[in-house]
């Protein structure tokens, strides 16, 4: 599939190869495949199929998470590939509204354990979570 | 303004500042009953003045003898006692000849009116100090006082140069010997400095930076008018914003302008009395930008010192504050310590950019590496208080950035303000602009 992406948000070679080794290691993943330059098809062990974009942006925020939506159709999840990079808090919202996940590569990697798309969608990690508690936020 | 010498003068410590006594006019011989009265109480005057702050420094002026007389034992006890009354070392006294510390001769009058009638004698003086025979002639009037020098100093006086340079720790000092063509009475407006003397003097200064003061026994005023004007270029040249004088017995302050740099011209009134003078002397203030000077005077029929308001309206409050340094523009010396204190601070971002930044090695080959703790941390306790110092250097030396330049530093404002917000605000965003490279350049 064409690469939508501009080529400073498209991850490096080396970038979607750690992503494709990280996942397929996965213990709820059964499969993955590369469908396109950034595209990726994860098949997970309970029998749900995943489409995940992957991209390298320094901050998503509403702006570039309503351009990547118009980008592509029918993904499950963008995954913003370096923990050196973030995604804005209004910005997830905006992809969990539209039923997708944003979420950096650890993130993803904790909401793969979630068996139904309801908890992939909300999943919170651990130290949020924390950080929640604190300001007596809802800590799922 | 005002506010501001009070505070100076309410601390204890003065760090930075210098304070000078000045003196002038002592004429030792002078001991009336007035005298010995101002004598008496000025001692007492300058004791307090000394305990609210420290003096670092004594100048005198010149004629501290009276009519060539020998300096006896009564001129000698006078200083001693300044000094100890101060807690000063000889070395913080700085004494320069006046026309009445001369002993006359025929050979040296002889001379001097050869010098006067010659049709340039401005330029015939200095040739005939290039002649050391004929120097030797015209400086032998001041064995006396280089004899008292040694005795009062312990050192011995600099008997070649005419004009003598002292750098000191915080600024340097010209001694201009204005007596060199002194012979009689009423010379006023006729006098020579010997130009050249003064200009090699002014030469050796290896600390341009500092500010130089000078100082000599007469006013400028009783230079002929093209050798005050020899002067002043000079003084405008080589940055002496200063010139102490005494010599006409009555204070005075006069501010040089019209075609130079301003110098500030301070005249000490003498420490006699003798129905003319009005006695006085000069307590100055020194920090880095400006002067403050104080005049006292000696009220001879209530017999007191008190500050001289009486001067003229910048003495209003009986203190004169003039701000020598006021210039925007940055020496060489000064602007490139600035442009070196921001390439430490830019080198220092890239340092951490480079080794912790998002485009790091690591960042690049393990992207879930815990080193982007590590970055996020530099950012906000080194990177973000880095970029508000750059900031704040180059605001504070706006004048020095060209007018082409500015709309660099509108755009690093910006990368500023948005890098600050992206670390530390729920609301990050990708349109903040990246850092510009330009903006280290914003001097050149």
């Amino acid at each position: 599939m064409e690469n939508h992406l501009l080529q400073s948000q498209t991850p490096r070679v080396d970038s979607r190869e750690f992503f494709f080794n990280i996942i397929s290691n996965h213990s709820k993943v059964e499969n993955i495949e590369q469908i396109g330059v950034p595209l990726f098809s994860i098949d997970k062990t309970n029998g749900d199929t995943l489409k995940a974009l992957l991209v390298d942006i320094y901050i998503i925020g509403d702006a570039e998470i309503l351009d990547l939506m118009s980008r592509y159709s029918n993904i499950d999840a963008i995954i913003n590939i370096s923990m050196w990079n973030e995604n804005a808090k209004s910005a997830k919202e905006i992809a969990r509204e539209h039923k997708i996940g944003l979420f950096q590569i650890k993130e993803f990697m904790g909401a793969l354990n979630c068996a139904s798309r309801k908890a992939f969608l909300n999943y919170i990690p651990p130290y949020e979570r924390e950080e929640n508690k604190k300001r007596n936020e809802s800590a799922f | 303004m005002i506010d501001r010498i009070e505070v100076f003068y309410g601390k204890i410590s003065l760090g930075d500042k210098m304070r000078i006594l000045q003196i002038s006019d002592i004429h030792a011989q002078i001991n009336n009953f007035q005298t010995k009265r101002l004598r008496h109480s000025f001692m007492k005057k300058i004791t307090d003045l000394h305990t609210e702050n420290n003096y670092d420094y004594i100048f005198l002026s010149g004629d501290i003898s009276h009519q060539g007389q020998a300096f006896n034992e009564n001129t000698k006890k006078l200083i001693e006692d300044l000094m100890n009354t101060l807690e000063l070392d000889t070395n913080k006294l700085i004494i320069i000849p006046g026309n009445h510390d001369l002993v006359r001769n025929s050979d040296r009058s002889e001379l001097i009116e050869k010098i006067k009638a010659h049709e340039n004698p401005s330029d015939y003086l200095d040739e005939t100090l290039m002649v050391s025979a004929q120097k030797e002639i015209l400086l032998s009037s001041f064995k006396e006082f280089e004899k008292f020098y040694e005795l009062i100093k312990n050192e011995q006086y600099p008997q070649n140069e005419l004009h003598h340079l002292i750098e000191l720790e915080k600024f340097n000092l010209i001694l201009c010997n204005t007596n060199i063509i002194c012979n009689h009475a009423g010379e006023e407006g006729s006098l020579l400095i010997a130009k050249i003397e003064l200009f090699e003097c002014l030469q050796k200064i290896s600390s341009p930076e500092k500010p130089t003061i000078a100082m000599g026994h007469h006013t400028l005023d009783c230079l002929t008018l093209v050798e005050k004007n020899e002067v002043l270029t000079m003084f405008d040249d080589f940055n002496v914003k200063l010139y102490l004088s005494g010599h006409v017995h009555k204070a005075h302050y006069k501010l040089e302008a019209d075609h130079y740099n301003e110098v500030l011209m301070i005249v000490c009134s003498g420490l006699h009395f003798d129905g003319y003078t009005q006695s006085g002397f000069v307590d100055i203030l020194i920090d880095e930008s400006t002067y403050y000077i104080t005049q006292y005077i000696w009220n001879s029929e209530h017999k007191y010192w008190t500050t001289n308001n009486n001067l003229g309206r910048k003495m209003i409050d009986g203190k004169l504050i003039h701000q020598y340094n006021k210039s925007i523009t940055f020496s060489h010396t000064n602007i490139e310590t600035v442009k070196k204190e921001l390439v430490a601070l830019f080198n220092e971002n890239e340092r951490i950019w480079k080794q912790y930044g998002p485009q790091s090695l690591i960042a690049l080959s393990n992207p879930i590496s815990d080193l982007h703790k590590t970055w996020k941390l530099k950012c906000i306790e080194e990177i973000i208080p880095n970029n508000e110092k750059i900031l704040s250097i180059i605001l504070e030396n706006i004048e020095m950035v060209p007018k082409e330049k500015r709309d660099i530093l509108e755009l690093y404002k910006t990368h500023v303000e948005g890098f600050k917000n992206n670390h530390l605000s729920s609301y990050p965003s990708q349109d903040v602009p990246t850092f510009p490279t330009s903006i280290k350049n914003i001097f050149d």
